[in-house]
């Protein structure tokens, strides 16, 4: 699946935040007992994207897309900053939220992660 | 007929939220962790969680004496209450015309048609020598005002009628179909109005492209949503509080936040 494009052609918008985060497998045993382990995987990257102003088409677009995703469904994204395509990326905590606000515009908010 | 008895309260001027309205949506399913770590989700069981915040201002004693009723119907936020999306579409397969949720005669054909401009657009040709009707019922109740609207478009100009029934009475416009437009028919119902009915009425002898039909409680068309098999309208919703705090800065005019949420099969 390809992420939604907005009205002017680009993925994203400038308010846009990228992280890399440092994490740790956790490892838990039959005996309770925990073992850690560092995550190997140097490209894990998680993109905050924070959608303002957006048209009402815009935001029904990004609804669609969220609704349309099965359980775990990966899409394609691609870093705004490197342009670098990660096909197997998914929503964040598989959630996504839309605001309308008095002027009918929209805010939408949801977090893109490389799923690799 | 709704499934849900108690329905979310209308305001005095017919609409069921105020400006701004968030919402949210998580897709939810069983999980069991393994003791290395990894995660395996039931994906037949997986649902869309939704909540919605809306947030009311100067409702007056009426307005709110409905809401403080709907809240005593509730059980206090224990029972379940028919909601209908503020941000939704409540008609369901709006991108397929020929789906069995939408109504029409054996003689009115319905075929794709691709568009360069708009996607999704289905033509309709009617070769009788009387009018045909494509509709959908979305169990809707109360006093709303429900706004129905259609992308129509013939370039050669065409007569078309949107209709727009709750029941009792209908509300037809009938208008000229040229380049893609987003036409649109208004009712407002009353208090013991159970569903609506929308319509496209295809006059004798006449082809019309139509597409991202749509129902959504409004005075206008607002931006359209593509629904498949579930729709805006949601049978059970409830309360995620257990309490309304209404508040009063002036004399008549009050205010009260709500939180609903409900969960829907994936």
């Amino acid at each position: 699946m390809q992420f939604p494009t907005l009205s002017s052609g680009q993925f994203v918008q400038s308010t846009t935040v990228r992280s890399q985060p440092l994490q740790h497998w956790e490892h838990t045993f039959a005996g309770l007992a925990r073992q850690t382990q560092r995550w190997t995987e140097a490209d894990r990257r998680i993109w905050r994207l924070r959608f303002q102003n957006l048209l009402g088409d815009e935001a029904m677009r990004l609804r669609a897309f969220f609704e349309s995703l099965p359980l775990q469904g990966l899409f394609a994204f691609s870093d705004p900053w490197t342009e670098t395509a990660y096909p197997n990326c998914r929503i964040r905590d598989a959630r996504i939220e839309i605001a309308c606000d008095l002027d009918g515009r929209y805010t939408v908010n949801l977090e893109i992660e490389n799923a690799d | 007929m709704p499934t849900n008895l108690t329905t979310i309260p209308w305001l005095d001027n017919g609409m069921l939220a105020q400006l701004p309205v968030r919402m949210g949506m998580r897709r939810i399913a069983p999980a069991n962790r393994f003791p290395d770590g990894s995660i395996l989700y039931a994906a037949s069981d997986a649902k869309l969680q939704y909540d919605w915040t809306l947030s009311y201002e100067n409702l007056n004693d009426q307005e709110l004496q409905r809401f403080a009723d709907f809240f005593v119907a509730t059980q206090s936020a224990s029972a379940s209450f028919a909601f209908y999306d503020p941000l939704g579409n409540m008609l369901a397969h709006s991108a397929n015309l020929q789906s069995s949720a939408w109504i029409a005669p054996s003689a009115l054909v319905i075929s794709p048609f691709v568009d360069p401009q708009v996607e999704g657009a289905f033509i309709l040709t009617n070769p009788t020598s009387q009018p045909l009707t494509l509709s959908q019922s979305a169990s809707v109740a109360g006093a709303f005002a429900v706004c129905f609207s259609v992308l129509t478009k013939w370039e050669g100009g065409a007569s078309v009628a949107l209709s727009l029934s709750d029941g009792g009475t209908t509300e037809t416009r009938t208008l000229q179909a040229g380049a893609w437009t987003r036409n649109h028919v208004v009712k407002r119902g009353v208090e013991s109005t159970v569903s609506r009915t929308a319509a496209i009425v295809v006059p004798p002898h006449t082809q019309l492209i139509v597409a991202a039909p749509q129902l959504e409680i409004a005075s206008r068309p607002n931006a359209y949503v593509e629904t498949g098999v579930h729709s805006g309208v949601f049978a059970a919703a409830w309360l995620s509080q257990k309490q309304i705090d209404l508040q009063s800065p002036a004399p008549g005019a009050h205010s009260i936040i709500l939180h609903i949420e409900s969960i829907r099969q994936s």
